[in-house]
Order: C-alpha cells, then structure tokens, then sequence
C-alpha cells in the first residue's frame, strides 16, 4: 500500500488488487489489496516466503489469472476487464514469458524456438532486432541445435531470446534460475541486467533466490498476501536481511 | 501457419507418435479397404458369371403370347434380315435325371458371337451328346465319350435315352448344375413346340436391329437389346454383391469405431502428457484454436498415412491372397478388382476417422489454464474423479438395455423379429453403459483384485491393480474397446453353437432314422416304388437292423370346429425315438389304433389339446381318434399324424411314401450306403437320405461361417489389442520417473516387467470376463428366440479357449511396454522431465 512509483514511465500497474480463491468458509485470501508500479526499463523482482502471494501477483499481473477486485494496466491498457481472446492477444504481442523449465519446443530448433511467437501471431519478424538479440545472447553457433543438445544455460538463454524477440512491454520471468546452476543463473541474470540497461527492457521476475533478487533494481517483499517491504539495488545481503525481518 | 511447423517438426523427431495414433485407424483401414476389394472383386466375378447373353449380343427375342414358342418360321426370318450374323435359339427348364440326381437340360450357342460358354475340352455336343461343367463331370465320374442313361420328365411321360458327353465347359454359377446339349437334341429329348427365345448378333447399330425384328415379327414377341439384358443381370448381380457389403460393413464400422474410441484415448493420454507444453502455448499467445488445428494437421497426417499404409496392405494381402488360391485351387481365381475411388474413399475414411477422434480431446486438451506453464501452478490430476455425468449416463444406459430386455422378454418368441432387434438394442445400450461407467467399474475391479493380485504376484500384482485404478477412465476405455471384441467373439461362438443344437433338433425331427428312402413319385396315387418286396429286401441288407414305413397321404380331417385335407402322416411312432423327442404335451406310450397326434400350431389353431377328439375319412370311411400328444416339431410327422392301422381301414391298399432305416450300431456310414444303394433300385423318383451326411454338411457350413465371423470380429480384436498396447506403452513413458523410484528403492527390472504383465492381464480378465458374459448371455437369447425348440448351446470349451487366447493377447500386447519398463534406470528417478 506504500511503494508505489508513480513515475510517468509505469509500464504495468497493479492498484488495490485482491484474490481470493475458495468460497465461503474455505476462503484462501492469496492477495490483500495490492498496489505495484512497475516503472519502464527496471528490472523488478519480487520475492516472499511460499504462500506470499508472489506468484498470484505475477499470473494476475501477467493476464494468467484474473484478479477478484482491483484493476491491472499494461502499457495503459485496463486488463481486468479483457475477454479470454483479448488476453491471449495481449501476452502474444505485448508480454514475454520466462519460464522456470525454459518450455521450449523439443522438436523445434533453437531458431524455431525463438520464432515461435511469430508463427503463432503469423507475424514475421524484426531481423535486426533479431540479430541484436541473438548476438548478444551469444546463441548464434546454436541455432540450428535441438533443446537436448543444449545445456540448461543455454537453453535459458535461447527462451530469453523467445522472449525478448518480440519486443514485448515487459517480460514476466518465473524463477528463471530456478533450474540452473549458479554460474549459468548468473549468466542469465547478467543478460536480464542488460537487456533493462541496454535495451530499455522492463523485466518483473518472481524468485525465492536472494542472489536473483539482488540483480534486480528493485526487490518488492511480499507476505500474507500484502506488500511487505520494497529494497532499491540491494546486495545479496540485504535481501537476506529484509526475509530475515519478514520471518519474524 | 501457426503451430504447423511444430506438429510436423514434432511427427518427424518422433515417428513414433504417428505410429501410436495411427496403427488402430491402420487396421481398421485395412479391414475396410479389404471389404471393398472383396465385394469389387465379388461384383464383377457376379457379373460375369450372371450374365445370360454374351457381350457381343444385340438383340434377345423373347416369345410373349400363347404357345411360348418361336415358330421355325419366324426364326427364319429374323436369321435371313439384313445385319444379322448369328441367331441362336435358347432353350432351358426341361429336368433331367442322371442315376439319382436332377439337372436342368439346357441349349445355348457353343460358338460365334453368341456363345456364353466355350468348350474348354472335348468338342461342341452333336446329337444325343451333352456339355458339362468341368465339376459337375468330376462328381459324376465321367469322361469325355462316356456313354449314360439320361431320364427325361416330359410333361406326359417320363423315358430314357442314352447320351454322350462331348465336352466340358468353365464352372460357372448357372452352367454347374446343368446339362447343355445342341438344339436338335434339345427338341428331340425335350419333345418341345419350339423355343421361347432366340438371341441374335448383328452388324449393325443395336437400336436399329431391335426396332426391325420387333417391326418384322410384331407383338407376339418382345425383343430387347443385348445391352438392356447384360445391365438387367448386371443389376441383379451388382444387389447381390450389394447385399453382401451391407452385411460386411457392419463388421467394419465396428472395427473403425474401435479404432476411433481406441485413437480418442491415446490422443487424450498424448494430450495430457503434453499438458505443460501447451500451457505455454497459450502462455505465449497461442489461441486454443490454433493449439486444436495442430493437433488436427496431426491427426490428418496420421490417418493420411494410416489409411494409405492399411489400403495397400490390402492391396497387397488381396493380390497375395488371390495368388495362392490359385495355386490349390482348380478353378481360375478372378482378377482382384482394384477400384482407386473405393480406395480413396477408404483413406479419406481414416483421415475422418482420425480427425473425429482427436478433435475432442484436442478441445479438451487445448482448454488448458495457460497459469500452468508456472513453477508455482499446481498440476491437478484431472483424470481421478469419475464423472457424476458418466455414472448417471451409465445408469441410464443400463436401465434402457434392462427395459427393452424386460420387452423383449414379455413379446416373447412369437415376435420373432421384434424380439431380436428389442435384444440387439438392448444389448447395444448395455455395452454403451459399462463404456460410460467404465471408470467405476474398473475402480470396483481393481478394488477387488487387488488382494488377490498381491497374493499372486507379490508386489508387482499389488502395483498393477493399484496402477489400473489410478488411471481408471483410460483403463476402462481400453478395456471397454477389449470388451467390445470379446462380446462379438462370444457371440458369434454361442449364436453358431446354439444355431448347430438347433439344426441337429430339426434334422432329427426331419430326418429321424439313420438312412431314409423316400418315393417322389407321383403321391396322389395307391401304388407306389416302396413295395413289400423292397422293405423285404432292406430289411435284409447288411447293416440294417430295422425298416419302418411311413406313409403320408391328403386325407379329410375334421378338427371338430370345421373339416380340413390336410396331409397326414402314419408311423409306428414309438419305434422311431428321435419322434418322441420335443413333445408339448402328452406322450406316445399309449400309441395304438384309435390315436392322433398333433403338431403344437395346429392344436393351437383348433383348440385342441390332449384327450380331444378328431375325426379322419376318406373315400367315405372315417374313424374317430383321440388326441394322445402334441408335439413341436412337425419335420417328419406334419401337421397330423395317426396310428398305421388305423390309416389301414382308411386306405387299405396305401404303398409307404418312405421307409425309415435303422442301422447297427456297429456299422460305419460308408458301409451302410453301399449297401443301400446296392439294394434300392436306380430310380430318379426314388431318393436316399442319409442325416449324418446332412449333419455333416451343416457343420461344414457352420465351420465355414465361424471362421468367417471369428476374422469378421477378429479386427476388432486386434484394433482394442493396438488399444491396450498404446495405453501401456504410454502409462510407461509417463511413470519414467516412478518406476525410477521404483528401481531406486530396490525393486528389480524384471518386478517391472512382470507389474505391467499383470496390468495387461488384469484388463484382459476384466474385458474377458464382461464380454463373454454379454456376448453369450445375448446370443444365447437371440437364438433361442429364432428357433420352434428353445435351444441354447453354451460352448464352455470354446469359450474358455476364448478365455484363456484373449488373455494371452492382453499379455502379448504389453509385451513391448514391459520390456520397456524393466529398462527403467534408477536414474530417471533424479531425472527431471
């Protein structure tokens, strides 16, 4: 209810969001009223215990999940209030997904992978932009390689470049090191660091890692479902320090 | 293009997919696209062996006014008309006997344009010679220039010429049993005015031809084209052919119903497996439309691919097939009938078939939260509940098919039709509620073997029964889809036993002695063939133990309420025991002078019952019987029988119309026939009879169908085996990583294989046990219903042997998935997806 950037760059808005999921006596209160702004170019992570409520805040953030009150902006677009067509719409051509298990096509090469958003939106794609991506995230000699014959880094790297190809508003990352090792996991977290600088990239990544956590701009704490407490470039230290707090 | 690209890239990483969604359809295609070549084939063989008028006839004059004749004359005229190059008349209908058999006498044209059939041997018939079919000369023993005595049935008198055989002609449906001899002979054996037809072949246009005979010779002929009369045959041959594929694809649609239910499950279980993948499909901004028409671009490239595969195996099995019968068999095989349209139409089939079958569990499927491509999302195992839907539609089901049973059985047998469709249906509606309670039924099952499973087979038997009950409804679907094969395998082993019981009953009724002499002669008169002297002579044959004569004569009877002729039979009833048999009421232990017994309708017609009074006359005598038994089947007594001394004061003078032959025991068939043939004297009125040969015959007949059905309904057995296969295989690339824990946790390989062995063979016992209860349970009713005796003949031996092949099938099909899953490494327990 407190940290809220109002800054004019506010990509996505949270405001007064709940979620209560169960009816009656069963009620599960998962979100209380939660208001977040996430600034254009900043990399956001959000971190909590299990039960916290994080990754309700992401799915209802992201178009996943619908929010019970409360209203969600992308880029200025109500999203509460989209029909299901609406929402796909919106996450195809607005929003990046990074997933936890990279879901990337086993059948499709690196490149088709990467072009996958495309198919589906039966769009082609920007080659520059494409380029850029694809250099930076060093997987051009992998291009023509299958998932199983790429390690978990890069394989993560090649779903960050599904991700970004788009150029999508923001990118919603789930535990995106939740499956590496943690030198593949700083290298990706390296590359999310840069795509915000670089790139101008607005990145929301939900994690349980302090480490993550202290590659973001910004950690927003959650607990009970309400926003606990919000760090501005913290060290790993202080993250461990303000879960320490939470916990108590 | 959407997802496209992925559905293809996946079916060309993993062929395997195609083969697990397509080799159900595959078959089914196979079977349908083999049904097709079949009656093609069969059609045009039809065709050309029903066609009474060669291809090159064009015109057929037919006579249409009183006498039935051409006259010379006329047939003159038409021969001398311009265009005309060969006429020939055509003449058949007069019998003929050679030794004790019957045959039609017949004249067609050998030679020219005109002929239908061509002497493949010997020569064209001269005067007093004849033409046979190849078989028909072999059954009789002849050769060409052998010399035997024809006797011929003119409409006056009966006599005897000597014939030649000249020649033989191809086998053919009409020519088998007929004897073709030239025109000249035709009218001098014959004794005919002339013939009724006369075919004609000419150079000129057809049209043109028919108008000027039928112009010349007016209307007491009616002359039609070649052409109108080869496509009258042709239709009529075409609906034979017809009717059979109606009966065929019956068969067929089963099977590929099989197949669809079996493919549905697999899609579902694909579906399921691939959860997380289309989760972040829709994750990305993939529509449910577009993830659903990815997985239809699959199911057409499946059932594309199935269907070509299965129709030229069929191609192939069929070409195969023709080829080795013509190796054993004499006859020339027909060419196989390759009709590109049918089989188009049968690959066309399999890619509906393929597509109806994914598009629900892709609707299903694709209807997938995208919120479950998360870490966080709680993966719900959507397949543990059984339906509320499902158990009342099974409930309902089950009521229906108890209803229309409780009908059936209140029609009773009298509504012979009505009851077997009220049965069939209700049969149909049972098999659809154990499809709908599927799931439960299976749980219950599982429930139940589960002990007993430990007890048998250790821990592997305890998981297998528990593994079957997790996944209840794609257990139950394979299982159901098993059951349905079992059902029909039963039924048609229960129908046929129960149809031999019933025609055993019957040809005993008919055909009550061991041999039977019967006089066709003409009955309305006295004296007949079956004269003291022969019964004298039989009775001393060798091997004979005992002759007893039965007579039958039309005699005047009067029920009471009105007075009818009615043929009446008279035996020494008591000494034949197959008459005694069936009786309704009464019995024949008082048969005497003064009896009458009564076929069971026609006590019913006249409210008769024993104890009543009928009165039998003739020429004036009558005498007045009393009703000692009714009896149900009237194959060799008839409606009325009474008592032969009383049909002496009737008909004092009456010869037997048959003599009924016991033999000794001892006596061996073939012995007993020489004898009696020795015996009864070569007379084509006179007739030999012998049961165990019918017997035999009929068995025969039933072997043959009960093969025919078992591979009718065999495809759908080897489509639900493809089922239990596919659902096996899958549940063990799905349990990889439990069966990993599994090895970990220290159980063996092998407790691996011998687990899925015992999930093959608990589907097996549960489909087995339901589907020989249903399949005989229903056939036995059907049969029971279509017969004058309730007869139903439970074939425990064959059933068991069902028992025991369809569970080794079950356990055949998880042969593969077994060994697949004692492969499993402890490391897939560690491994993640």
């Amino acid at each position: 209810m407190s940290s809220t950037t109002t800054a004019t760059g506010t990509i996505v808005a949270a405001t007064d969001v709940s979620k209560v999921y169960g009816s009656a006596d069963t009620q599960v209160h998962a979100l209380r009223g939660v208001s977040l702004g996430v600034a254009e170019s900043e990399f956001t992570a959000v971190m909590g215990p299990s039960g916290s409520g994080k990754s309700t805040l992401m799915h209802c953030m992201a178009g996943l999940d619908r929010p019970t009150s409360g209203s969600i902006t992308i880029g200025g677009t109500e999203i509460t209030s989209l029909r299901e067509r609406q929402l796909t719409d919106l996450r195809r051509d607005r929003i990046g997904f990074i997933f936890q298990k990279f879901n990337l096509l086993s059948e499709l090469t690196a490149e088709d992978n990467i072009l996958l958003p495309f198919s589906i939106a039966g769009r082609s794609p920007d080659e520059e932009w494409l380029k850029v991506v694809i250099d930076i995230l060093g997987i051009r000699p992998r291009l023509g390689h299958r998932p199983s014959q790429l390690s978990g880094g890069q394989q993560q790297r090649v779903a960050i470049a599904r991700a970004l190809a788009t150029r999508p508003e923001v990118v919603f990352a789930d535990e995106p090191t939740g499956n590496l090792d943690s030198s593949s996991g700083r290298e990706v977290l390296e590359f999310l660091r840069r795509s915000t600088g670089d790139f101008g990239q607005t990145i929301v990544m939900v994690t349980h890692d302090p480490s993550a956590a202290a590659a973001a701009d910004r950690v927003v704490l959650l607990a009970d479902g309400r926003i606990a407490g919000e760090l501005r470039r913290p060290s790993r230290q202080d993250v461990l320090a303000a879960l320490d707090e939470l916990s108590r | 293009m959407g997802l496209g690209k992925a559905s293809l890239a996946q079916i060309r990483q993993r062929p395997s997919r195609i083969l697990l969604t397509g080799i159900a359809i595959a078959i089914a295609t196979f079977f349908a696209a083999g049904t097709m070549l079949f009656t093609d084939t069969l059609r045009d063989e039809f065709i050309r062996s029903t066609v009474s008028v060669s291809e090159e006839t064009d015109a057929v004059v037919d006579a249409v006014e009183e006498p039935w004749v051409l006259t010379d004359e006329q047939i003159q005229r038409v021969a001398a008309m311009p265009g005309v190059d060969q006429v020939a008349p055509s003449g058949s209908g007069v019998s003929i006997a050679i030794g004790r058999n019957n045959y039609v006498l017949r004249t067609s044209p050998v030679e020219g344009p005109l002929a239908m059939h061509t002497v493949e041997e010997g020569s064209a018939p001269g005067t007093d010679e004849v033409l046979l079919s190849r078989s028909l000369a072999e059954e009789l023993d002849f050769a060409i220039g052998d010399q035997f005595e024809v006797v011929l049935y003119t409409e006056a008198d009966q006599k005897t010429v000597t014939a030649t055989l000249s020649g033989l002609v191809r086998d053919s449906p009409q020519g088998s049993y007929s004897v073709m001899t030239s025109e000249d002979t035709f009218v001098d054996w014959s004794e005919t005015d002339g013939f009724y037809q006369l075919l004609v072949a000419g150079s000129q246009d057809e049209g043109d031809l028919v108008s000027a005979i039928q112009d010349d010779l007016g209307t007491s002929v009616l002359v039609n084209s070649g052409q109108q009369v080869r496509d009258e045959d042709m239709r009529s041959a075409a609906r034979q052919a017809d009717s059979i594929f109606l009966v065929l694809s019956i068969f067929v649609v089963i099977a590929m119903l099989a197949a669809a239910i079996i493919v549905a499950s697999t899609y579902r279980i694909l579906l399921a497996r691939s959860r997380q993948r289309t989760a972040m499909l829709r994750c990305i901004g993939a529509h449910p439309g577009q993830i659903v028409r990815a997985l239809l671009v699959e199911a057409v490239i499946s059932g594309g691919l199935a269907g070509v595969s299965g129709a030229l195996a069929a191609v192939g099995a069929g070409t195969a097939g023709l080829a080795i019968a013509d190796l054993f068999v004499t006859a020339t095989m027909p060419p196989l009938t390759v009709s590109v349209p049918s089989l188009l139409l049968c690959v066309l089939a399999a890619v509906l078939l393929s597509v109806v079958a994914a598009v629900f569990p892709a609707i299903k499927g694709a209807r997938i939260p995208p919120v479950a491509a998360m870490s966080s999302a709680p993966l719900a195992d959507s397949e543990s509940r059984v339906g509320r839907l499902r158990t009342t539609l099974g409930v309902l089901l089950l009521l229906g098919a108890l209803g229309l049973l409780a009908l059936g059985l209140m029609m009773g047998t009298n509504e012979g039709q009505l009851f077997v469709l009220a049965v069939m249906a209700s049969g149909v509606l049972l098999f659809g509620a154990v499809l709908a309670a599927g799931p439960l039924l299976v749980r219950i099952m599982t429930r139940l073997v589960e002990r007993p499973a430990g007890a048998a087979g250790g821990i592997a038997g305890r998981l297998a029964a528990r593994n079957t009950g997790r996944a209840p409804r794609r257990s139950a679907t394979t299982a159901s889809v098993f059951a349905l094969g079992v059902t029909l395998v039963s039924a048609v082993l229960v129908g046929l036993s129960s149809m031999q019981a019933g025609a055993d009953e019957q040809l005993r009724a008919s055909m009550p002695a061991d041999a039977m002499v019967s006089d066709f002669s003409n009955q309305e008169e006295v004296d007949g063939l079956l004269d003291q002297q022969l019964v004298d002579d039989l009775a001393a044959a060798p091997g004979v133990s005992a002759v007893t004569p039965l007579w039958e004569t039309p005699l005047d009877v009067d029920y009471g309420t009105d007075v009818v002729e009615e043929w009446v039979s008279s035996v020494d009833v008591p000494a034949i025991p197959n008459l005694t048999r069936n009786i309704a009421s009464g019995d024949f232990s008082e048969w005497g002078q003064g009896s009458v017994a009564l076929y069971q309708r026609v006590a019913d017609d006249h409210g008769l019952s024993v104890g009543d009074t009928v009165t039998v006359g003739a020429e004036g005598r009558t005498v007045e019987l009393t009703v000692q038994a009714i009896y149900r089947q009237g194959g060799t007594l008839g409606f009325v029988s009474i008592h032969p001394d009383d049909l002496r004061t009737l008909m004092p003078d009456l010869d037997p119309f048959r003599l009924l032959i016991a033999a000794d025991e001892a006596i061996e068939l073939d012995a007993l026939q020489q004898a009696l043939e020795a015996t009864v004297p070569i007379d084509p009125n006179l007739s030999l009879f012998y049961p165990a040969e019918e017997r035999e015959a009929f068995e025969e007949i039933i072997g043959n169908l009960r093969l025919v059905a078992l591979g009718l309904v065999g495809i759908t057995v080897i489509v639900a085996m493809v089922g239990v296969a596919t659902t096996l295989s899958l549940s063990v690339v799905e349990r990889g990583q439990e069966y990993g824990l599994l090895r970990a946790l220290g159980l063996r390989g092998g407790r691996l294989r011998s687990m899925l062995t015992w999930e093959g063979a608990l589907l097996g016992v549960y489909a087995t046990v339901i589907g020989i209860t249903l399949g005989s349970a229903y056939a036995a009713m059907v049969a029971s219903a279509l017969s004058d005796v309730p007869m139903m003949a439970i074939p425990w031996g064959q059933l068991g042997a069902v028992l025991v092949a369809m569970i080794a099938m079950a356990l055949l099909a998880a042969l593969i998935p077994a060994r697949k899953a004692a492969r499993s490494s402890p490391m897939q327990a560690l491994a993640d997806d």
